[in-house]
């Protein structure tokens, strides 16, 4: 086998003992279950459940009905019903639709009518998961005061007899000594109210803190273009897209759109065989870096020079400057390509010019603002602002930067005198710059915090009162292209949750407005006479306002001093000093900031790239692990400016040498139970200094490891004996060619695996008529964002295992997502491929053969439907299952003995009452002892059968949606009926790229994929064919028909 | 060639496997009594409403009521206000007026009334109503004649062999769209030349695979 590698962990890559020992024992140790329970404790088992056999034999339990006494108009008992609504996050709606049953939210998607996701209803993994958050019991179910250290539960009306009073008294005083301060926010109803406070109490000081944030593009635009904007990619329309450490296509307010439009310049090759170009220039791996057609591994802080010297690169071969920017050329003239040893760069430099007017230039959020203005210069001199690239201005000009803002706020608490600090959702104690010491400061003065959580703030606070979920609340937000949307609630508030919008009317001494009160009124001023009422009702319905989206400008560049910002960038660079490092904040993929720590979805969630669950840790490369003599899950001692962290290190291949990536919002001190002990806090070494990125670190290696729960190599297909093979049959499973490749072999996929002739020993059944469900997945568009798995936990009930069961490799998740590296792992072009998968649906399926209760079977659209009431819990069926996508359900009700909730101390085998209305009623809960998997959603095909039969007609095509179809941003899964050639699954099955998994099995899978393509500037000097003929150097020879 | 004394054995394996068979025979005998099945099963509703008076003497059309019956899962119990909808215009003589009590009870404070469901299907059967009324089965057929019951019970057996039987044979309990709520209907022509000719009409195809009910 020659061509590309490809493999699936350095632990695989390596045949590491400890992986060698995973994969030995397929479901890995069961036994320890047991070991915890004492021979009285068996005893006392044994004794309960002879007790309640003597009970069996009555009838079930006696269930109620409860109508209502006046049912709300259009109201049905059982059906469900979506609203629009949107959560904001950082200061960004994500305007989402949420399906409601008896008036419990179950389910949230994006929002299909919204112009932002292009009236495509996609949403992403945080988004989804927030309905676990609002049914977390966890949450704070009543204002708390701090009464000699400790939080006595008091009760909102309380909170207001006992407030009014000091508040009055500041407000008197013009607000002097009122500290406010609040996450970044769209709201205009915040706005407006603040706008209230200022003029009511001039002397009262707000500050917005978000501890990630988009603050440099701003600042940078504000250089180049003479004002802050924000920038919006439109990339459908470019051809080169040179991302400069910006990970576009995953922490992104618009990543959903960025994704769809990204993935359907993807697709165009087998439109008119073009495609994009992705070149991507980071230091941490990130989702944007696994679609890189060229991805150049560096540290972060030399990432602005290299942006530099690509300027300067194309200035020599050319490029001419708006004339505001003349004085840049003499500038640039230091950053001379050649020394610094950027050898892609006179290559991308002429792939530039050669696409200009369809490239663009982007700069990620954590790189400096001065990286931000040489890009927007440089996009204006491509031609990409106006086409490529556009800017809508900031709203809010005149707000200083996040930083700024939690500086002055400690700089006022640090002065004399108490004073009264309101807390508005933020959580600075944890995630404020770790030299201000928040928590000391903070206990100083009388503060009250809202928030979901009694958390790390809450813990130093006077007053916690505790918060209203989104769903709970009424609300207003713009989305990232500025869209207005309407937060309407899907629910009262569980817990009698306050707003931020309503503590703020308390502060200004109003206690009778109610959130849905302020909101209307923000917007009925606005409204002209007797139109307020229809325009109200109709920004509900659709979630949006027609026409509210910013204006998309194309603004020149403004003169500035570009001398003193390349200045700026050379003065900051050091070159890199051995056994020296540097520190990369991140925010998560999946707690964000910190604010979702507490969610078992997300916690559970594997992380795109290094499929690490339940944690985080120190992203190193390989080079440097083998330096530091430490492999993935060794402790390091990683210390800056005094201060140190102890975190487990993971080695990630591809990542930059001479830098340390620390995903944020791990290592929580107070959140609820499920974040109790997860990861480690790596804001602890977070300063004002470096917010993102600390040129000098030291890293070294700690004492002792940690086991880290990643899933990578759970579910390997191949056992210790085939695994060498399995190595080589990786570009078989996961099958990628270049575009060049596809033009000249359209059907490149067929030269990846042999073709076996396939003989079948008995007549398949005959599914002719009637639907013949199938599913497609295009690798090219998959990023491997993840929104599909935490739809389909969402929509089948699946449940968490907890950190400890993923170890032992029993998650449940129905569909995953495997990740294959590809490459030398010591190159520093290692490249990813993502492969969703779900239960492959196979038309001759292995595992129905061997179930001895027939509790998987076929039903007649060829379904692989699990009948869990039959399943006696063998296992077979996982055996003998060649995809490993079959579950065992070892919990009671999501909760086994060693769930997180339980703390692994007591037996919690129910859901709490909160949880289970979070469950979706149209999907059987399942306990402990069966098989679950991917049913295709049955349950919403039945619902669109039901529906086409009663009404006598037939199902259209794309009526149907499975959960993890409908939320892909890409549009990588496609679901239908292959019955019907018109159908765009029987497409995508006679595309070109389409290949079936395992096909030499002749299990007759339901699934294609379609094969990922990349498109380099140049092809790859070996092609990742199969180098060989067939029949020689691949054992089996029988059977080939060559 | 087998020591004597295993003779003994033919004796007792005959004897275990007989026993094992009345076992096995007497379990699933007890599994379709109604005693198991709940055939029968009339609890006391806290409202002593009589469907024999308002569905049968007075004539009310099921749907009157159970409102959701042809658009969705559920029939759906009917809200306070549907009672009140006549019982707010009806004088009843002062026996009657205590029966209505709760309603009006309830129609007061807004509190709903927890009526016990009969009709029980275990939660992994996902049973839809509207599947089958919009499709030719009428409500007796499940039901029982409900326009006949001073207080329901369940008539039928619910069990999952039961609804395999109408699915495998639909013919045996089809009837036109326009008879669905009437309960005392009889077919005018032999049950099976109607089921049959009203099978093809409505090209009705009951599914008989696990996913159909199960999910």
């Amino acid at each position: 086998m020659t061509g590309k590698q490809h493999w699936r962990s350095l632990g695989e890559l390596s045949d590491s003992p400890r992986f060698r020992a995973f994969l030995e024992s397929e479901f890995p140790p069961l036994p320890e279950a047991w070991s915890a329970s004492s021979r009285r404790q068996f005893l006392k088992v044994m004794g309960a459940s002879l007790g309640l056999a003597g009970l069996t034999g009555c009838r079930w339990p006696k269930e109620t009905i409860v109508p209502f006494a006046s049912r709300p108009e259009n109201r049905i008992p059982g059906v469900p019903v979506q609203y629009a609504t949107a959560m904001e996050l950082g200061g960004y709606a994500r305007p989402l639709l949420v399906r409601s049953y008896d008036g419990r939210p179950i389910k949230i998607e994006g929002n299909n009518l919204h112009p932002f996701l292009a009236q495509r209803g996609r949403a992403d993994a945080l988004a989804q998961a927030a309905i676990l958050d609002m049914y977390d019991p966890d949450r704070s179910v009543n204002p708390l005061k701090r009464q000699d250290g400790r939080a006595v539960p008091r009760t909102w009306g309380e909170f207001l007899a006992e407030t009014r009073e000091p508040l009055a008294k500041l407000r008197a005083a013009g607000g002097d000594g009122l500290l406010i301060v609040s996450q970044a926010s769209s709201s205009p109803t915040l706005a407006a109210l603040r706008e209230r406070l200022h003029s009511e109490c001039p002397k009262a000081r707000w500050f917005e803190y978000e501890p990630v944030s988009f603050d440099n593009e701003r600042e940078g635009t504000r250089i180049a273009l003479g004002a802050p904007h924000r920038t919006w990619l439109k990339l459908d329309a470019a051809d080169l897209v040179v991302s400069f450490d910006d990970d576009f296509l995953m922490s992104h307010p618009a990543a959903v759109r960025y994704t769809g439009d990204f993935a359907a310049a993807r697709a165009r090759a087998d439109t008119d065989r073009t495609m994009n170009r992705l070149v991507v220039i980071e230091s941490n791996y990130s989702v944007t870096g696994s679609k890189a057609d060229h991805r150049f591994a560096e540290r972060a802080s030399d990432v602005p020079v290299r942006l530099c010297q690509l300027a300067a690169e194309l200035l020599k071969k050319g490029l001419k400057l708006p004339p505001a920017a003349a004085t840049i050329a003499e500038a640039l003239k230091g950053f001379d390509a050649g020394a610094l040893q950027a050898r892609y760069l006179p290559e991308l430099a002429d792939d530039l010019l050669a696409h200009a007017g369809r490239v663009l230039i982007s700069v990620g959020p954590r790189q400096p603002a001065e990286a931000h203005a040489v890009a927007a210069l440089l996009n204006g001199a491509l031609g990409a602002t106006g086409k490529t690239v556009a800017y809508i201005e900031a709203a809010d000009a005149a707000r200083p930067t996040h930083a700024a803002a939690i500086a002055a706020l400690a700089q006022a608490l640090g002065g004399d005198g108490r004073k009264m600090v309101l807390v508005l959702n933020a959580n600075p104690v944890f995630d404020a710059p770790a030299e201000l010491n928040f928590a000391e400061l903070l206990s100083r003065h009388d503060a009250i915090h809202l928030g979901l959580y009694a958390d790390e703030t809450a813990a130093v606070s006077g007053w916690h009162v505790n918060a209203a979920h989104f769903l709970e609340s009424w609300g207003d937000a713009r989305a990232w292209d500025g869209t207005l949307s309407i937060v309407q609630p899907l629910i009262a508030p569980l817990y009698d949750g306050k707003t931020a919008v309503e503590m703020l009317a308390h502060v200004l001494g109003d206690e009778k407005s109610t959130a849905y009160e302020l909101v209307r009124g923000t917007h009925s001023a606005a409204a002209p006479a007797g139109t307020f009422e229809t325009w109200w009702q109709k920004a509900l319905h659709d979630g949006f306002v027609e026409g509210s989206a910013a204006r998309l400008k194309a603004p020149g560049v403004a003169e500035a001093n570009w001398a003193a910002v390349l200045d700026s960038i050379r003065s900051a660079y050091a070159p890199p000093a051995e056994g020296e490092f540097e520190l990369v904040f991140a925010p998560d993929y999946k707690v964000y900031d910190g604010r979702f720590a507490n969610n078992g979805w997300l916690q559970e969630l594997p992380d795109p790239i290094t499929k690490l669950t339940w944690d985080n840790a120190a992203y190193i490369s390989p080079a440097d692990a083998r330096r530091l003599n430490v492999r993935s899950g060794d402790f390091l001692e990683v210390a800056a400016e005094g201060r140190t962290l102890r975190i487990p290190a993971y080695v990630l291949p591809g990542h930059a040498r001479g830098s340390v990536t620390l995903p944020l919002g791990y290592g929580r001190r107070s959140a609820g139970v499920v974040a109790k002990r997860v990861g480690f806090d790596t804001y602890s070494l977070r300063t004002a200094s470096g917010p993102a990125v600390v040129r000098k670190a030291s890293v070294k290696r700690g004492r002792g490891s940690r086991e880290l729960a990643t899933t990578q190599d759970h579910h390997a297909i191949d056992s210790a004996l085939g695994r060498k093979e399995m190595r080589g049959r990786v570009p078989e499973l996961a099958r990628e060619g270049t575009l060049g490749e596809y033009k000249r072999n359209p059907k490149f996929v067929e030269t990846r695996a042999h073709i076996f002739p396939l003989h079948q020993l008995f007549a398949g059944a005959d599914y002719s008529q009637g639907p013949r469900w199938a599913m497609a997945i295009d690798l090219a568009r998959c990023t491997g964002c993840s929104a599909c798995v935490v739809a389909c936990q969402a929509e089948n009930n699946v449940p968490v295992v907890g950190r400890e069961e993923v170890l032992r490799g029993r998650e449940m998740s129905w569909i995953r997502i495997d990740r294959y590296f590809t490459g030398d792992p010591e190159s520093d072009e290692v490249g990813v491929i993502h492969q969703p998968l779900a239960c492959q649906h196979c038309e001759n399926a292995p595992c129905e053969q061997v179930c001895p209760v027939a509790a998987t079977v076929h039903d007649s659209d060829g379904l692989n439907v699990m009948v869990y009431n039959r399943c006696i819990g063998t296992r077979y069926c996982s055996n003998n299952c060649p995809y490993k996508v079959r579950r065992f359900n070892w919990f009671y009700n999501h909760h086994g003995p060693k769930h997180p909730r339980s703390g692994g101390r007591w037996l919690q085998t129910k859901l709490t009452d909160i949880e289970k209305l979070g469950n979706n009623p149209d999907v059987t809960v399942r306990s402990r002892g069966v098989m679950e998997k991917c049913t295709f959603c049955v349950q919403r095909i039945n619902a669109v059968k039901i529906d086409a039969k009663n009404n006598q007609r037939e199902i259209r095509d794309g009526e149907i949606l499975t959960a993890c179809q409908q939320t892909c941003p890409a549009d990588a899964i496609v679901f239908g009926d292959l019955n019907d050639p018109s159908s765009a699954v029987s497409k995508l099955f006679g595309n070109d790229r389409a290949y079936e998994l395992l096909q030499h099995l002749n299990v007759r899978t339901r699934n294609r994929y379609l094969a990922n393509l990349k498109n380099p500037v140049r092809e790859p000097e070996h092609p990742a064919e199969h180098a060989q003929p067939h029949g020689s150097g691949h054992g089996a020879a029988e059977g080939h028909a060559g | 060639m087998f020591p004597k004394w295993t003779n003994g054995l033919r004796v007792l394996f005959a004897g275990a496997l007989g026993f094992v068979a009345i076992y096995v025979a007497g379990i699933v005998t007890f599994g379709f009594t109604p005693y198991a099945t709940d055939v029968g099963y009339m609890p006391v509703q806290p409202v002593q409403y009589s469907h024999a008076r308002h569905a049968g003497k007075l004539g009310l059309d099921c749907r009157y009521c159970h409102v959701a019956v042809e658009e969705a899962a559920n029939a759906t119990i009917p809200p306070t206000q549907t009672c009140m909808g006549c019982h707010a215009n009806v004088t009843l003589d002062d026996a009657r007026k205590a029966l209505v009590e709760p309603i009006l009870e309830s129609y007061k404070t807004g509190m709903p009334i927890e009526w016990i469901r009969i009709h029980d299907l275990p939660d992994y059967a996902y049973f839809n109503h509207s599947a089958h009324v919009r499709r030719g089965i009428g409500c007796v057929s499940c039901h029982g004649r409900i326009d006949t019951m001073e207080v329901v019970y369940q008539d039928q057996p619910l069990s999952m062999s039961w609804c395999l039987d109408c699915h495998r044979e639909p013919e045996k309990h089809l009837r036109p769209l326009d008879q669905i709520t009437n309960m005392s209907w009889q077919p005018t022509e032999p049950q099976e030349t109607l089921g049959a000719r009203l099978r093809a009409e409505y090209k009705i195809d009951p599914p008989q695979d696990c996913s159909a009910c199960h999910r």
